[in-house]
């Protein structure tokens, strides 16, 4: 009996939800509910345009709508991508074509491939509407719903009617998820297409499945788990597993550009990195910075794991954040940031005059910086 | 929007205690509430005349489907957009004040409205929950009212030629036939002893009026009404006029609440 009901409840809801047809070069909304989705996201790009989350340099900004053009080759017009500063890992897809790439991503996409991958999912979302269908499953089947639950609720009393909702609720979870699985899918087949190693999808989902390993041991706890039900998006593992069938179908060969890819984020690596420190997430910064180290640590690399030590500030952090500093000076001696963190670092140590000493070099190499002043004060440097 | 994965737990919950808050707010303001708010013996400097710069109007009409999702609807939320402003106009006009609206901006112009209008959003947002919520802030305490968006608003009025600037933001939905049906349907549950009452479209508007020169948010008002269809003139005018009909308009003049 609930089986059936559920059941017709499904099948009504179906029937009114049109199959989704791709969208061309030069797309604009066709239906009133179309223009509607529109005209919100449009209202919200407004707001992106003018945010100061926004990264707006020429270089990156260009880099990442070359590699999406490749991608999505005609349709790449369509699409504004915007980079926001967000120190998480994920990426979004609007219905208008906006799409915004969290600046966190760049950490964890380990070469132009990767982002590639990233690109073609999200693209997948605007090309299929994926915001339209699930909008219309969402409002369909919850009006089919609305009527079904006074029927349930005669037929079988409020447990029926409950029952029923929560069916419907998770059948548009799994809706969603079908959806995701479809732009997972079709990004391995966008990658082969654009000459790019289709394995970099799958291989994400390891890096991501590492990191948030490396946090839980960290933390002692899982934090939030993934829900195979109520999830909006399938499991990663799961994702990993596909994802690498798909690429292992579609045989061998491609690039990365990995080089290309370090080469065109340097300028703006430290400012992502620094905003990683900050989250005071020891266990995942730890594990990306020696992930990116696997080919050999960098003074990029060691200043950052400096700052991270001197910033959790536990036993032995201090003597640990000082090696690494000197570490990275000895690769780049006019690395100004590295003799300040030095400095503080050892200033904390109670090592005084060489604290100073270090500080007196930042400010040597860095007369004009913002923090100039109080940097001058703890070198003690009187003029 | 389609995120590539599932967003980190602190941005989900965020979103939803946000719009908990203000939907509690506005349910707590009651159903035809009108009961504005200004700083304690705020009065407009005799010697000023107002001259308020109207910020872009924060407008959405939307179609309330039978389950209960809204649909938004372009055509209804320009129609509303316009009526709005026009009402506004008509109100002040017959008030002695007078109003410009602040063009569109471009450059570090545009970023800076654009600052203003989420700080604004911010600030209103506390107003809602402190003030027509249950919660008091220790400091806010019961009599007082002293929100500010800061003395840097004094820029705003630079760009619009202004003293003042009013903010207006208004959410409005209208019922689907199905959703209709469904509310008959729940009314005559109750002959035979199954009552269900789903809401109509709900709608509300909030209106902030802000001292340029301090930044002092000097009036504000929420309206929570199923009165008044913004989509026509008539609707919005009379939307309007009760939103700021204890709002301070001439030289000399305090508010009337």
């Amino acid at each position: 009996m609930i089986r059936q009901a559920i059941g017709a409840a499904v099948a009504l809801a179906l029937l009114a939800t049109p199959a989704g047809a791709q969208t061309v070069s030069g797309y604009q909304p066709q239906d009133e509910d179309e223009r509607g989705l529109w005209m919100v996201m449009d209202e919200y790009e407004r707001q992106l345009q003018r945010s100061n989350f926004v990264i707006r340099d020429p270089g990156l900004n260009a880099y990442v709508n070359e590699v999406f053009c490749r991608i999505a080759g005609d349709q790449c017009e369509d699409i504004r991508i915007y980079i926001v500063r967000t120190p998480y890992f994920n990426a979004s897809m609007a219905p208008n074509g906006v799409m915004e790439i969290w600046s966190g991503l760049f950490l964890r996409v380990r070469n132009e491939a990767q982002l590639a991958a990233v690109l073609g999912h999200e693209f997948t979302h605007y090309r299929n509407r994926h915001s339209l269908q699930m909008f219309r499953t969402v409002r369909d089947r919850t009006n089919v719903m609305s009527f079904l639950g006074i029927g349930l609720f005669v037929a079988g009393g409020g447990l029926l009617a409950t029952a029923g909702q929560l069916a419907m609720i998770s059948s548009l979870f799994s809706y969603t998820r079908e959806m995701e699985r479809e732009a997972d899918t079709e990004s391995v087949r966008l990658l082969v297409d654009a000459g790019y190693d289709p394995m970099a999808a799958s291989r994400i989902w390891a890096q991501i499945r590492d990191e948030r390993d490396a946090r839980a041991e960290d933390r002692g706890h899982d934090g939030r788990g993934e829900d195979a039900i109520f999830g909006t998006h399938p499991l990663s593992e799961d994702r990993m597993v596909d994802l690498r069938m798909l690429a292992e179908a579609a045989g061998e060969g491609g690039e990365r550009y990995r080089d290309r890819y370090t080469l065109m984020l340097a300028p703006h690596w430290q400012a992502i990195v620094d905003d990683q420190i900050n989250l005071n997430d020891y266990g995942a910064t730890r594990h990306l910075l020696d992930a990116l180290a696997a080919d050999g640590w960098t003074a990029e690399l060691r200043y950052a794991e400096a700052e991270l030590m001197r910033r959790r500030g536990e036993t032995g952090d201090f003597n640990a954040a000082t090696r690494s500093y000197e570490a990275a000076l000895l690769m780049r001696p006019d690395m100004a940031e590295a003799w300040r963190g030095l400095g503080y670092a050892l200033l904390r140590l109670d090592r005084q005059e060489e604290g100073r000493t270090a500080l007196r070099q930042y400010l040597a190499l860095r007369p004009d910086a913002e923090d100039a002043a109080m940097v001058a004060m703890l070198a003690g440097v009187t003029s | 929007m389609w995120r590539f994965a599932p967003p980190p737990e602190r941005f989900s919950l965020h979103r939803m205690i946000r719009a908990a808050i203000l939907s509690l707010a506005l349910i707590l303001a009651g159903c035809t509430s009108v009961q504005g708010y200004g700083p304690h013996g705020y009065a407009i400097p005799a010697d000023r005349d107002m001259r308020i710069v109207v910020m872009r109007p924060d407008v959405e009409v939307g179609l309330l489907n039978a389950g209960g999702v809204i649909e938004p609807r372009v055509d209804w939320t320009e129609e509303a957009q316009t009526n709005l402003l026009s009402g506004l106009a008509a109100n002040l006009s017959e008030r002695g004040a007078s109003m410009v609206l602040l063009p569109d901006q471009q450059g570090d112009a545009a970023r800076l409205v654009a600052d203003y209008e989420r700080l604004h959003m911010a600030v209103a947002m506390s107003i809602a929950e402190f003030r027509y919520g249950s919660e008091r802030l220790p400091t806010k305490g019961e009599e007082g009212f002293d929100w500010t968006l800061g003395p840097g608003a004094a820029r705003i009025g630079e760009l619009g030629g202004g003293n003042y600037a009013l903010f207006l933001t208004a959410r409005d939905s209208f019922s689907s036939d199905e959703r209709v049906a469904l509310q008959v349907l729940g009314w005559a549950g109750c002959l035979i002893g199954l009552c269900f009452a789903p809401s109509g479209g709900q709608r509300f508007a909030y209106v902030s009026l802000v001292e340029l020169e301090t930044g002092d948010i000097v009036w504000f008002n929420i309206l929570s009404s199923s009165v008044g269809d913004i989509r026509s003139p008539e609707g919005a005018r009379s939307t309007v006029d009760s939103l700021l009909r204890e709002m301070p308009t001439r030289a000399g003049e305090a508010d009337a609440s």
